[in-house]
């Protein structure tokens, strides 16, 4: 009986945080309070190293986030955090309000990793199925994005090909559609223009601003400064696990008084060989 | 699929292997000549050939054997071979028929016990459903592997004979086997069976077994302690052939042989003095 | 749960698009027809030899299909990073475990279809008997059987890096089983002190998977096993499928998966 009632509760739980998930139109869609991260380190003798140091940062819905730092600053340890990868050693992370460690917390996102893998067994249209009936999509509706999606990327033709015959352009478009199956609400993006030429950038970065347009809340990281600079609202540039700088990219250019390029150059302490 | 093409050529090329090596070889009869089994499991091919030996026995009693941890089967639970040493086809003891064998019986645990559901426990026999001729595959896979072993050509020849009414065969895999074995009295008894009971050549059944005869005291002269069991049994076979034809002299001879390794010596000792006053008849 | 099935319907997809299940079974089709057209004694009657190592290859077919392709499936996922992307969505990772496992032995049990199949029609033919009940509980016991595999290597895959190395590792456990497991106690009983009492533990600590092995019963054309005895060692074999997958479970929620 005790068992009955314990189990209807948790049930009643879930449906309520899920209800929340679905229906609470949080304004702070990306919360991260005083998050640190540890990782073993390569080096011997020495312990563990802090890949992330007292995060705090906070992303309202509908804006785009870039995401910067040089190579090894922590971005891809807090899209880790973020997804769930990875436990924290302190400090908390939500999406939409819910600890990003509960599987449902990730209902609402779409996330493309920087390099693209994704099974060389099945064609997109069963990918992009799979992740639809994992996001519990039903049917007729999944068609319906599946065509969509894949008309976004330019993937159309392809859809019947294994994706093991795909260049790496189109694998990376065929990652941007599984992570927009959802018609997510927040879109976290490793390097997604990494290791594309200039006419596949220009479509990543032509998505973006669609979906800037639609309202959705886009998190990414790059190392491309003059496209973080075209497509941004705001900017936050992580060095050694620590945010040295945030907010909107007009506010930084007056306050710096030059590019962006430059006030990442300065942030992270770089001087050039004279 | 180039991989699936290869292993499907592969096994197409074995296939064809199996069918044209037999061929060529009986027709280049070039029986002496190393098989490819032979040839690929050097000496562990005998260890192979006591395993199918005893996969055939455990055939015989439907799939019940012990395992190399359990007390082996007993003597008179095993009865592939006793049958042909008995000459008779009725030698089973009914009485223990679906009985639990002594290797099966008190179970430790109650692992052992439930166990006991997934493997067969009961007794039987092939003999007494009439399906003898599945042990013969095992015994001719043991004749490969090691034409040296004489008890797999010995035990299939009975069942061919006696129970699949082949004499035929019987006789073309003990001839295969005294080209392998030829000082073999075992074969030769088996062979002077046939020719006594199926072909009712008895004059070339005395030939035979006194030939095997020879070869069982040539072996005993060696001092290779052949079992008297044998010799036994051809000495018997010879009594019976002689009482058929009626030669009073030869049929004295081989019961005096057969008393010198027989047991049963009050016996063939009573036989004796009967043959010996029949002797003495002059309607004799 | 729906998660699980939507990956083991990937686990499925990926097991008809090898080639290993194809290959294994035209070879076990091969050498059962080879052995099959072999004359002994100019007697077509005989049958017994022949279901034995139908079997026999069926047996080991059903393993190595079983344990090569769990082996492979989190190491290959972590590997090529579509673990990755597969957890960013709502799913946990113990639906991830349970998603493998049902994939696998669903496929699996698939193959077993096919196998059984091509064995009930050589041994129909042949015999001109169909004892359906009896080929059905083989097929059961076997399905039931590769669970616990399934879930050992499973285990196995999250503990140990390499897929070789776990396959090879469960392949000889699986196969000690097999051969040794039920008369572990009989050689406990011979053996003194602390050695014998360890082999007692281990005899009663691991699954008895030598139950499932039912072929002298169907090449003997021995009766029906008693169904509550098939019961039971189903619920058996579930139980421990269960258990290793939640020690499985439970490694890998803590593993920390790293681009």
């Amino acid at each position: 009986m005790k068992a009955k009632v314990k189990a209807g509760a948790l049930r009643s739980s879930l449906a309520q945080t899920r209800r929340r998930i679905y229906f609470t139109n949080v304004n702070t869609v990306l919360e991260i309070t005083d998050l640190s991260v540890e990782y073993p380190s390569r080096e011997k003798g020495v312990g563990k190293k802090l890949a992330v140091n007292g995060l705090n940062l906070k992303i309202q819905a509908g804006e785009v986030f870039g995401f910067l730092g040089p190579n090894g600053a922590g971005k891809t340890t807090t899209m880790n955090v973020l997804l769930g990868f990875v436990n924290a050693k302190s400090g908390s992370a939500s999406i939409f309000g819910v600890d990003v460690r509960q599987p449902i917390a990730r209902q609402r996102i779409g996330y493309l990793p920087e390099l693209t893998y994704y099974y060389k067994f099945l064609n997109t249209e069963e990918l992009l199925r799979f992740y639809g009936t994992i996001f519990r999509i039903p049917g007729p509706e999944l068609e319906r994005r599946i065509d969509s999606v894949l008309k976004l990327v330019g993937l159309e033709h392809a859809r019947k090909r294994l994706i093991k015959t795909y260049s790496k352009g189109m694998q990376q478009r065929a990652g941007l559609a599984q992570a927009l199956i959802n018609n997510p609400d927040l879109l976290i993006l490793d390097e997604p223009t990494s290791g594309l030429d200039p006419v596949g950038r220009m479509k990543v970065r032509e998505i973006i601003e669609r979906l800037k347009g639609e309202g959705k809340t886009v998190f990414f990281s790059s190392h491309e400064l003059g496209e973080v600079e075209t497509v941004c609202d705001r900017v936050g540039i992580l060095n050694q696990g620590q945010l040295k700088v945030e907010g909107r990219v007009e506010d930084l250019v007056k306050q710096y008084q030059c590019h962006l390029e430059q006030i990442f150059l300065k942030i992270i302490g770089y001087e050039a060989a004279s | 699929m180039i991989r699936l093409v290869i292993v499907l050529l592969l096994s197409g090329c074995f296939t064809v292997a199996t069918r044209l090596v037999p061929y060529f070889e009986q027709r280049n009869n070039q029986d002496s000549a190393p098989s490819v089994i032979t040839a690929l499991l050097g000496d562990s091919r005998r260890m192979f050939a006591t395993h199918f030996f005893e996969k055939a026995d455990a055939y015989f009693h439907g799939g019940l054997a012990p395992s190399i941890f359990d007390a082996p089967m007993k003597e008179e639970e095993s009865h592939m071979t006793e049958e042909v040493h008995a000459g008779t086809t009725n030698a089973v003891a009914p009485a223990q028929e679906e009985e639990i064998p002594a290797f099966l019986q008190h179970p430790q645990d109650w692992i052992e016990k439930f166990g006991r559901n997934f493997f067969p426990v009961t007794h039987e026999h092939l003999s007494d459903i009439g399906k003898e001729e599945e042990i013969l595959p095992w015994l001719k896979l043991a004749t490969e592997l090691d034409p040296q072993r004489v008890a797999p050509y010995v035990t299939a020849a009975y069942w061919l004979r006696n129970s699949m009414k082949k004499p035929d065969e019987a006789e073309a895999f003990l001839r295969q086997g005294l080209r392998n074995n030829p000082d073999s009295f075992e074969i030769l008894l088996e062979l002077g069976r046939i020719y006594r009971d199926n072909r009712k050549e008895p004059l070339v059944a005395e030939n035979i077994l006194q030939l095997a005869l020879q070869k069982w005291h040539k072996r005993d002269a060696a001092g290779g302690k052949p079992e008297e069991l044998v010799c036994e049994e051809i000495l018997g076979e010879l009594v019976r052939l002689e009482k058929q034809q009626g030669d009073l002299k030869q049929w004295l001879y081989y019961l005096e042989e057969m008393k010198k390794v027989s047991p049963s010596k009050d016996e063939i000792g009573k036989q004796i003095q009967e043959v010996k006053a029949k002797i003495g008849t002059p309607n004799n | 749960m729906r998660n699980a099935f939507a990956l083991s319907g990937v686990v499925i997809k990926e097991m008809y698009r090898r080639k290993d299940f194809y290959v294994l079974f035209v070879l076990t089709v091969l050498i059962t027809l080879v052995m099959g057209s072999i004359n002994i004694f100019g007697d077509n009657q005989i049958v017994r030899y022949l279901k034995e190592i139908c079997l026999l290859l069926i047996w080991i077919s059903a393993l190595i299909i079983a344990v090569t392709t769990t082996a492979r499936q989190i190491p290959a996922e972590r590997e090529s990073r579509t673990i990755f992307p597969l957890l960013a969505k709502p799913v946990s990772r113990a639906e991830l475990v349970a998603g493998k496992f049902l994939g696998c032995w669903l496929a699996s049990g698939a193959c077993l279809l096919v196998f059984y199949l091509f064995f009930g029609v050589l041994s129909g033919t042949r015999e001109h008997s169909w004892p359906v009940l009896n080929y059905f509980q083989a097929l059961w016991l076997h399905w039931i059987f590769l669970a616990v595999v399934i879930a050992a290597v499973l285990l196995g895959s999250v503990v140990f890096a390499a897929p070789s190395s776990n396959a090879t590792i469960c392949l000889v456990v699986i196969i000690g089983i097999l051969f040794l497991g039920g008369h572990l106690n009989r050689v406990a009983t011979n053996i003194p002190g602390a050695p014998g009492t360890i082999l007692s533990v281990i005899y009663f600590t691991i699954p008895h998977l030598e139950w499932y092995d039912v072929r002298d019963l169907i090449t003997h054309d021995r009766p029906l096993i008693n169904w509550v005895a098939c019961g039971l060692a189903t619920l058996y074999g579930l139980g421990y499928s269960t258990i290793l997958l939640i020690l499985g479970w439970a490694v890998f929620r803590r593993k920390t998966l790293t681009l």
